[in-house]
């Protein structure tokens, strides 16, 4: 290992070098406290070796110093001194030294001692790779919670957090962001008919339908249940709501089955909103609550249909899309 | 009197410290009595100053080197003076230097006896 030894007398260094050469170390020498700190730095050297008495920065001060060097990762110092004194002893420690030898050095000593100080140095390094090893995985494991496994999207977790960020644009630079709740219409009645394992696959099958028409930037999660939520940035109630009926009109398409439902496959609602207004100065949570109230409006429109609903109450932003009642059909008896 | 005198290098010690290296420990032993003189005036000079902290430097540096080489009977002349005041050390200091010297004179004798050699 490579060894910093800090050290003004010129005898004394030139012992200490020799000895430690012979163990097989390489060595660094600084004449003084301040000297050693720039050759600390520069070499790299995890271990000193450092005499109290020096001019200037002494021993006990370079022990301070070193300690307050966070970057350089952890640096054993085995203090020599002729100070051996118990209260000396303490102030050596408590300056940041892991190991005082006394002057003069008994050999043997100082070769147990060293090879401590490595044993340690050596711990603390795959201490530190298996924390990196673990940083890692948390960070995997962080990404993993936020997924949905089932629909393979985002879950609750995942909105939290994208809706929070996105939520923070907009107040802090104006930056619109849409957000469209989904709710796939009489899914209880689905899984009563045709088991939970095929409602397992319908789930994946709208999402996967969803998914297929997104651009980059949206983002889609499922919130609970069978309701999906997505959000896409930067879009006009127009916009929203053509956005929404698109994903209304990609799950139909996929023609999944259903005979209790009124089109004889499998829909979603859809309940639309964008930011606005007082937005700015309001919570997240209420631009999501204003696409559940739109959702509602959809069931209660009958369902397979899409609902905006914008800031400024009453403001409907622009007419909805609302297939089943330009079709003229009557509303579903239930929600 | 000459047996109560402490040796002036404690050669078993010393060769203990340099791992039996004889040449080496000459080597750095030699490097110590020609760096000797010079941090013997410094002692001087400190003590006419009265500047105890330079004082406490070099002497605890010639300490640690003396006590290294085995050189115990110096150490103890050197510690003797850290241990007086500066008056007291200014009023002696004279005498005090005279010793010193006389101690070096001394390890340098042994080195000769050693190698064999006038240094
Ligand atoms: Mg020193």
């Amino acid at each position: 290992m490579k060894i910093l030894i800090a050290e003004d007398d010129a005898t004394t260094r030139k012992l200490l070098r020799k000895t430690v050469e012979k163990w097989g170390h390489e060595v660094v020498e600084a004449q003084d406290g301040a000297e050693a700190l720039a050759m600390l730095v520069q070499s790299g050297a995890k271990f000193m070796i450092v005499d109290w008495n020096m001019p200037g920065v002494d021993g006990i001060e370079l022990c301070r110093r070193v300690r307050c060097l966070d970057e350089m990762g952890y640096v054993y110092i085995v203090l020599v001194t002729i100070n051996d004194s118990k209260e000396d002893v303490i102030l050596a420690l408590e300056s940041g030294a892991d190991d005082h030898v006394s002057k003069p050095f008994d050999r043997k000593e100082l070769r147990a001692r060293v090879r401590a100080g490595e044993r340690i140095l050596e711990l603390e390094r795959a201490l530190r790779a298996e924390n990196d090893g673990l940083k890692s995985k948390n960070e995997q494991l962080e990404e993993l919670v936020s997924i949905d496994p089932l629909m393979d999207i985002g879950n609750r977790r995942g909105l939290f957090k994208a809706i929070e960020k996105a939520h923070h644009r907009y107040s802090r630079y104006g930056e619109e962001y849409g957000v469209v709740m989904c709710d796939i219409d009489h899914f209880k009645t689905y899984n009563d008919s045709y088991g939970h394992l095929a409602g397992d696959r319908a789930l994946r099958a709208v999402a996967d339908a969803m998914k297929g028409i997104l651009r980059v930037s949206d983002e889609i999660f499922r919130f609970g249940g069978e309701e999906l939520v997505l959000l896409t940035p930067k879009q006009e109630p127009k916009g929203v709501t053509f956005f929404a009926e698109r994903l209304r009109n990609a799950v139909e398409q996929v023609g999944i089955a259903h005979e209790k439902s009124a089109r004889g496959v499998l829909t979603v609602s859809c309940g639309a909103t964008v930011t606005s207004g007082t937005d700015v100065s309001s919570k997240w949570e209420d631009v999501l609550q204003r696409a559940d109230r739109a959702l509602y409006l959809a069931k209660a429109s009958g369902r397979n249909a899409v609902r905006y609903r914008g800031n400024e109450a009453g403001a409907g932003g622009v007419p909805p899309t609302d297939p089943a009642a330009a079709r003229g059909k009557a509303p579903a008896a239930s929600m | 009197m000459r047996d109560a005198r402490l040796q002036p290098i404690d050669l078993a010690g010393a060769m203990d410290r340099f791992d039996g290296d004889l040449p080496f420990f000459l080597e750095v032993l030699r490097e110590f009595l020609v760096l000797s003189p010079a941090r013997f005036r410094s002692i001087e000079e400190a003590v006419e100053r009265g500047d105890g902290a330079q004082l406490r430097t070099i002497t605890h540096n010639l300490r640690g080197s003396a006590g290294n080489l085995g050189a115990d009977a110096l150490s103890a002349r050197v510690l003797a003076i850290e241990n007086m005041d500066l008056g007291a050390a200014n009023r002696e200091a004279g005498r005090h230097l005279e010793q010193l010297r006389f101690e070096l004179a001394r390890i340098e004798a042994f080195v000769g006896e050693i190698t064999g050699e006038a240094i």
